[in-house]
């Protein structure tokens, strides 16, 4: 019975691992981010072949039942996983915000610029040159 | 900044309107706003409007800032302060495109700026209590920050809320890069204040909004109460050693009741 849990367990995680490996190569996750969730398959596969692994840090940790000791680990990884992907967005909203009201500056620039080019060209070199000059022409 | 792009002479002053769908009535609050202060630039945020907002602004005149999709209101405001850091203007005033804000009170903003030296000022439609005076509830609510802020700032206010304000150059310098995203006005205050800057504020009447929903409904009122105090009391411990420190220019009353 146990035997078979492990296989299985095993297999998920192997299985886990090549999702995450076939997502980096088509570039549809980054290496950062799939550093962690290959760290985390890893462990699981490694607890898998050496099941007497678990039981020694449970043992150490005075935990008497050693699976819960593997939920415990499990349920840390995830949390610290989220706790990751959480910052991961904040910190992408943040940019993306940061994008978007330059955006809006810079179009309204260029409508300005080619307002003026386009509609009142001479408004818009006098302008030009009376603003790059301007200091000089008001000492003269 | 290439001086090319700018081929305006340097103005002085910029009206932030944050807009979103308000196609029915930001030509009418653009015209009041122009007819209020006619050397000002208008510089109307379309915050991702769905509708004609932006298009209708432009025809008033206004400049328009169109943001690819919806920021919420911090991010809108910002995108102004942005604006206006970059245009070298001296003042910046936030006027809501919903009609609650009245543009005829605006000299008293910037006479209020000027006179106190503060780095921004705060239209308060509690001083005098006069005009729209919000519901019973809000009330608690504005209360309750105020105290708050009073505290954390050493500086009288009694409508942190209000976010019809005159802010100078430091304060355009200081919101260009570092803004809150969301119910950004009491925070906005606390930011000033751990930098060092200091606001005032001045009575104005303030009309109930004319159109639009309030972004504060009963539903989100707690959420925004506890929001609000938790940004408040989280930036405040960090910089608990600073604000301990006697700060002269905190002390002083700077509020303008004249």
């Amino acid at each position: 019975m146990i035997a078979y849990a492990l296989v299985l367990s095993f297999a998920i995680s192997f299985g886990f691992a090549a999702v995450v490996v076939r997502h980096v190569r088509r570039k549809r996750m980054n290496e950062r981010h799939a550093l962690l969730w290959l760290g985390l398959s890893t462990l699981v596969m490694l607890l898998s072949l050496f099941p007497r692994l678990l039981d020694r840090v449970a043992r150490l940790l005075n935990v008497t039942y050693a699976p819960s000791l593997l939920y415990m680990l499990a349920i840390l990884g995830m949390l610290f996983l989220l706790l990751h992907m959480t910052l991961a967005v904040s910190k992408l909203t943040e940019r993306s915000n940061r994008l978007a009201q330059l955006v809006a500056i810079q179009e309204e620039k260029l409508r300005r610029l080619y307002g003026e080019t386009g509609s009142r060209a001479g408004d818009g070199t006098e302008n030009r040159s009376r603003d790059e000059f301007g200091n000089r022409s008001l000492h003269e | 900044m290439n001086r090319l792009l700018c081929p305006r002479n340097q103005p002085k002053l910029l009206i932030i309107v944050p807009a979103y769908n308000e196609a029915g009535h930001i030509r009418r609050v653009v015209g009041d706003i122009r007819r209020a202060v006619p050397d000002a630039d208008i510089a109307v945020v379309n915050d991702g409007s769905t509708d004609a907002t932006g298009a209708e602004a432009a025809l008033a005149g206004a400049t328009v800032l169109d943001l690819p999709y919806n920021l919420g209101i911090g991010g809108a405001v910002q995108t102004g302060f942005r604006y206006a850091a970059r245009h070298g203007y001296d003042v910046a005033v936030q006027i809501d495109g919903d009609g609650q804000h009245d543009p005829a009170d605006l000299h008293l903003l910037l006479d209020a700026l000027e006179t106190t030296g503060a780095d921004m000022a705060i239209g308060s439609r509690f001083l005098e209590k006069a005009g729209y005076q919000s519901t019973f509830s809000r009330l608690i609510g504005i209360r309750l920050l105020a105290l708050l802020v009073s505290l954390l700032t050493r500086q009288k206010a009694t409508d942190p809320t209000s976010g019809y304000r005159a802010c100078g150059r430091r304060a355009i310098a200081l919101f260009a890069d570092h803004y809150p995203a969301d119910y950004p006005e009491v925070e906005a205050l606390a930011l000033m204040h751990r930098q060092g800057l200091r606001f005032a504020e001045t009575p104005v009447t303030m009309k109930p909004r004319a159109s639009g929903q309030s972004s504060i409904t009963p539903l989100r009122s707690a959420y925004y109460m506890v929001k609000v105090t938790l940004a408040l009391l989280i930036h405040h411990r960090l910089h608990a050693a600073s604000a301990h420190k006697p700060q002269p220019a905190a002390g002083v009353e700077t509020e303008g009741s004249a």
